[in-house]
C-alpha cells in the first residue's frame, strides 16, 4: 500500500471514497476534487512506468504473449484477481493498476450515436437509456478537452457539434487504400478519432507512431489515464491509496453506504470511511464488489433489489479480416487503432437478419511476427518452413486489417456472480462469468466478414483471410449495474445513483443499458463527469450516514 | 511486470533448438537461415528470457527435437499442438528480432516516426473524404426524452 500526492484525508475529513483509479474513477474523482470535495481513491493495482512498457523492445510480442498479456488469468500480476471463465465464450481483458484498462487501450474514442440511446423506441428491443446523446454531449465535449483528444471534426456519423480539439493523427497508406475501397462502394468513413496527441501538450509528446498503443504508449501521446488526468487529479487535492483491494462496501444499519473494508498487500485488512461511495471497478469488478457487500440487510448483493447486478454483462464481439495488396503501404506504422473507421452499417437494417450494428475500423499490422499470428489458423506447416518465409516476404509491409465491432445485446443470463469455490491472492471470492454470444450477434458477425471480405477486395486486396481472435477479445465489459428510472430492472438512475443505497454510486462501464458497437470509453467518462457533476450540485440534498 | 527468466540449455535442449530453427526458418533466396545468423544464440536467449511459459514450452519441444531421428512438419503433427506452438512463438520472435533479417525482408522494426512531421496530406484527405461528405448525415436522429 502506498499513498500517492500531497493530500491526505482521515475518516473524519473525507468526503467521497472511489474504487477503482481507472479512468471512470479518476475522471469522477477530479471533478469532485475541483468542486471542493475530499476524495480518497483505492486501487488494488499500482503506477506502471513508462520505461518498463514493452513498446520499444525487441521481445514485445513475447512480452506481450505473457507478462503484459491484457488478459489477467495470463498475465497473473499481483494487482490482478483471477476471472473464472470457463463457462464464457470471451475471455476478459483489463488492466488492474492506476489509469486502469486504459494502459493497454487502443484509444479508438468514439462516441455512440444518438440511436444507441433509444433501441426500444426504434428497434423494439432491450431498452432505451434514461438519458440521450444531447444530454452527454456537453460532456463528451469537456473529456475531449481534457485528455486531448484527435480528429477531424465534422464526421456524418454524427449530429453537428463533434469537433475534436487536435488535428488527425495520419491515416497512413493503409488508410488511403481503405478509403478509396469505401469509396468505391459508396460507404461512409472517416479519418481517426484518438484519445491520442497529435501534438505534443504539457509533458505528454505527440504520437509517434510506434503503433505499439496496446502495449502501452513510450511516448505518453496516447491518453492513459495515469498520464492523461491523474496529475490533474492529485494537483485538485485527491488521495489516491494503491495496492489497496477493496472486499466490501460496508453499510450502516440505515442502509448507507459507510465506507469500504480493503486489504493492503501485507494482507492487512484496513477500513475507509466515506459519507459517500462510488464504485469504479468496471464491468466484472463492481457486480463483483457489490455482491461481496451482501449483508442481513441487503442479502443479495448491495444495491441489487432489481436482481439487475451482475446480469446483461456484454462485451463487443469483433469479426476481422486481414488483406493482403501488391503495393507498399508501410503497414507497421501506427496509430494502431482506426487510422480510419466506418459508422456506415451502425444502423439497424432488419433485413440483414439482425438489429443493430457494427463499428468498422482499419489496423495496421506491425511486423512480421504479427502477420504469422494472424494466419495462425494456418496449419503450422504452411506457416513455418519455406512457406512461412513466402508468407511473410510476401505480406511484409503490404497488409492491413478490417474489423467490425458488433452490438452486443443485453441478454439477462450473461452474468458476473461470485465463484464459490475459486479465491484470489487475498482469499476473496474471484467473479464468475457466464456469457453465450448470442445468435444474434454471431449472425451479425458472420453478415459483417462478408462485407470486409468485399471492401478489401474493392481496394484491391489480392488476398484475404479470416482471423478469429476468439475468444480473447473482451476488451469492453459493460452492462452489469445497469442505470434506468424504474428502480424494478436497473440498478442505478441516470447519474449512477443506486435506487436502493442513496449515497451509494455506479460510474463506470457498468451502468451500460446496451452496449452500442463503438468503443466505449468516451461514454464511460463523459457519463462519469456528467453524474459527478450531478452529484456535486446535489450534495446539499444527499442523505449520508453521519 | 517483467520478469527475467534465467534460462540455460542443456546440450540436448541447443542441438533440438538448432533442428527446430532449420525446419522453421531455414532461409530463403530473400531470408537468411535462422541457425546462419551470427547472432542466433543471443536472439534465442533474449527470447527465452522473456515468457517463462512460452520459454517452457520451447525447452520441451527442444528436447523432443534432439531426440528424433529425423525432425519434420509431420513429427510435430503427433506432439501436443498448443506446446509445439508455444515453441514456434519463441523461435519466431527470436527470428524476428534479426536485423539482418528485418532488412532481407523490408521491415525498419516498430519505431518512433513523429505523427507531426508525418501528418499526411490534408489535401488528399479532404479529396477522399468529398463523396462521404457530398452523401451527408448517416445517424438517425432520436426524438427527446418526455
Ligand atoms: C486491450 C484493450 C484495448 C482497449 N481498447 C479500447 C479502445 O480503443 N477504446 C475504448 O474506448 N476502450 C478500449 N478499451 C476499454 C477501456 O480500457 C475501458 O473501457 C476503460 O478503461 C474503462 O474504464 P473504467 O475506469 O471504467 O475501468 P478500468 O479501466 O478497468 O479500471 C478499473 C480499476 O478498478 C480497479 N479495481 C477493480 N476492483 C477493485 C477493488 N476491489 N479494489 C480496488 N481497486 C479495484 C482495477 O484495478 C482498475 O484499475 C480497451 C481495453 C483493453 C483491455
Amino acid at each position: 500500500m502506498s499513498r500517492n500526492g500531497a493530500a491526505h484525508y482521515t475518516d473524519a475529513d473525507r468526503d467521497v471514497l472511489i474504487i477503482g483509479a481507472g479512468p471512470s474513477g479518476v475522471t469522477s474523482a477530479r471533478v469532485l476534487a475541483e468542486s471542493g470535495f475530499k476524495v480518497t481513491v483505492l486501487e488494488q493495482g499500482d503506477w506502471t512506468n513508462l520505461a518498463d512498457y514493452p513498446s520499444t523492445r525487441p521481445d514485445r510480442e513475447l512480452l506481450v504473449a505473457g507478462p503484459w498479456n491484457p488478459n489477467p488469468n495470463i498475465r497473473r500480476a499481483p494487482s490482478d484477481y483471477p476471472v473464472n471463465d470457463d463457462e464464457s465464450d470471451v475471455h476478459t481483458f483489463m488492466y488492474n493498476g492506476v489509469g486502469g484498462s486504459s494502459i493497454l487501450f487502443a484509444a479508438e474514442w468514439p462516441r455512440m450515436i444518438p440511436s444507441d440511446f433509444r433501441v426500444k423506441t426504434l428497434d423494439g428491443i432491450a431498452d432505451d437509456w434514461p438519458l440521450t446523446y444531447e444530454d452527454l454531449q456537453p460532456y463528451y465535449e469537456m473529456i475531449d478537452e481534457m485528455i486531448g483528444v484527435s480528429g477531424r471534426g465534422g464526421n456524418t456519423a454524427y449530429p453537428p457539434g463533434e469537433a475534436p480539439p487536435q488535428p488527425p493523427l495520419p491515416i497512413g497508406r493503409i488508410g488511403e487504400v481503405a478509403a478509396r475501397g469505401m469509396n468505391r462502394l459508396g460507404y461512409q468513413w472517416w479519418p481517426g478519432t484518438h484519445a491520442i496527441l497529435s501534438r505534443a501538450m504539457g509533458n505528454r509528446g505527440g504520437c509517434a507512431r510506434w503503433a505499439t498503443c496496446s502495449s502501452g504508449c513510450p511516448e505518453g501521446a496516447k491518453a492513459s489515464f495515469d498520464v492523461a488526468m491523474w496529475p490533474a487529479a492529485i494537483a485538485a487535492g485527491v488521495e489516491l491509496i494503491t495496492g489497496a483491494r477493496a472486499r466490501q462496501v460496508t453499510v450502516s444499519d440505515k442502509g448507507l453506504a459507510t465506507g469500504a473494508t480493503w486489504i493492503d498487500r501485507k494482507g492487512v485488512e484496513r477500513h475507509s470511511a466515506a459519507p459517500i461511495v462510488i464504485v469504479c471497478a468496471n464491468g466484472i469488478g463492481t457486480p463483483r464488489l457489490l455482491q461481496l457487500s451482501s449483508s442481513s440487510r441487503f442479502p443479495d448483493g448491495l444495491g441489487n433489489s432489481s436482481g439487475y447486478v451482475g446480469r446483461n454483462l456484454m462485451m463487443h464481439p469483433v469479426a476481422t479480416v486481414f488483406g493482403a495488396y501488391e503495393d507498399e503501404l508501410e503497414s507497421w506504422l501506427g496509430p494502431f487503432g482506426q487510422p480510419i473507421w466506418s459508422m456506415q452499417f451502425a444502423e439497424t437494417n432488419i433485413d440483414r437478419g439482425f438489429r443493430r450494428g457494427a463499428k468498422w475500423t482499419i489496423a495496421p499490422v506491425p511486423g512480421p511476427v504479427e502477420i504469422l499470428q494472424r494466419l495462425a489458423s494456418l496449419p503450422l506447416a504452411e506457416r513455418s518452413g519455406a512457406a512461412g518465409h513466402r508468407l511473410v516476404e510476401r505480406f511484409q509491409g503490404k497488409c492491413f486489417e478490417w474489423s467490425a465491432s458488433v452490438e452486443d445485446l443485453p441478454v439477462f443470463d450473461n452474468t458476473v456472480t461470485l465463484d464459490p469455490e475459486r479465491t484470489d491472492s487475498d482469499g476473496i471470492p474471484i467473479p464468475k462469468l457466464r456469457y453465450t454470444m448470442s445468435e444474434e450477434s454471431r449472425r451479425a458477425l458472420d453478415w459483417n466478414i462478408d462485407r470486409l471480405v468485399e471492401v478489401h477486395e474493392a481496394s484491391g486486396a489480392t488476398f484475404t483471410h479470416r482471423v478469429d481472435y476468439m475468444p480473447e477479445m473482451g476488451w469492453h465489459l459493460l452492462g452489469t449495474a445497469r442505470c434506468g428510472d424504474d428502480p424494478e430492472t436497473s440498478v442505478v438512475d441516470g447519474y449512477g445513483r443506486s435506487h436502493d443505497v442513496p449515497n451509494l454510486y455506479v460510474f463506470d462501464g457498468s451502468v451500460f443499458v446496451t452496449s452500442s458497437s463503438v468503443n466505449p470509453t468516451s461514454t464511460i467518462t463523459a457519463f462519469a463527469l456528467r453524474a459527478a457533476e450531478h452529484l456535486a450540485e446535489n450534495a446539499a440534498n444527499q442523505r449520508t450516514p453521519l | 511486470m517483467t520478469v527475467t527468466v534465467n534460462v540455460s540449455l542443456t546440450g540436448r535442449a541447443r542441438l533440438g533448438a538448432i533442428r527446430l530453427a532449420d525446419l522453421w526458418f531455414p532461409g530463403s533466396a530473400v531470408s537468411p537461415a535462422m541457425t546462419a545468423l551470427p547472432e542466433y544464440a543471443a536472439l534465442l536467449d533474449v527470447a527465452l528470457a522473456a515468457n517463462a511459459e512460452l520459454t517452457a514450452a520451447f525447452l520441451e519441444i527442444a528436447e523432443r527435437a534432439a531426440d528424433v531421428a529425423e525432425l519434420t512438419a509431420q513429427t510435430l503433427e503427433n506432439w501436443p499442438a498448443d506446446v509445439v506452438e508455444g515453441a514456434y512463438t519463441v523461435a519466431m520472435c527470436a527470428y524476428y528480432m534479426s536485423k539482418a533479417v528485418r532488412t532481407a525482408i523490408g521491415y525498419p522494426g516498430q519505431q518512433r516516426v513523429p505523427a507531426a512531421r508525418d501528418i499526411g496530406n490534408p489535401a488528399l484527405i479532404e479529396e477522399l473524404l468529398a463523396p462521404v461528405l457530398a452523401r451527408g448525415a448517416l445517424y438517425v436522429a432520436t426524438p427527446a426524452l418526455q
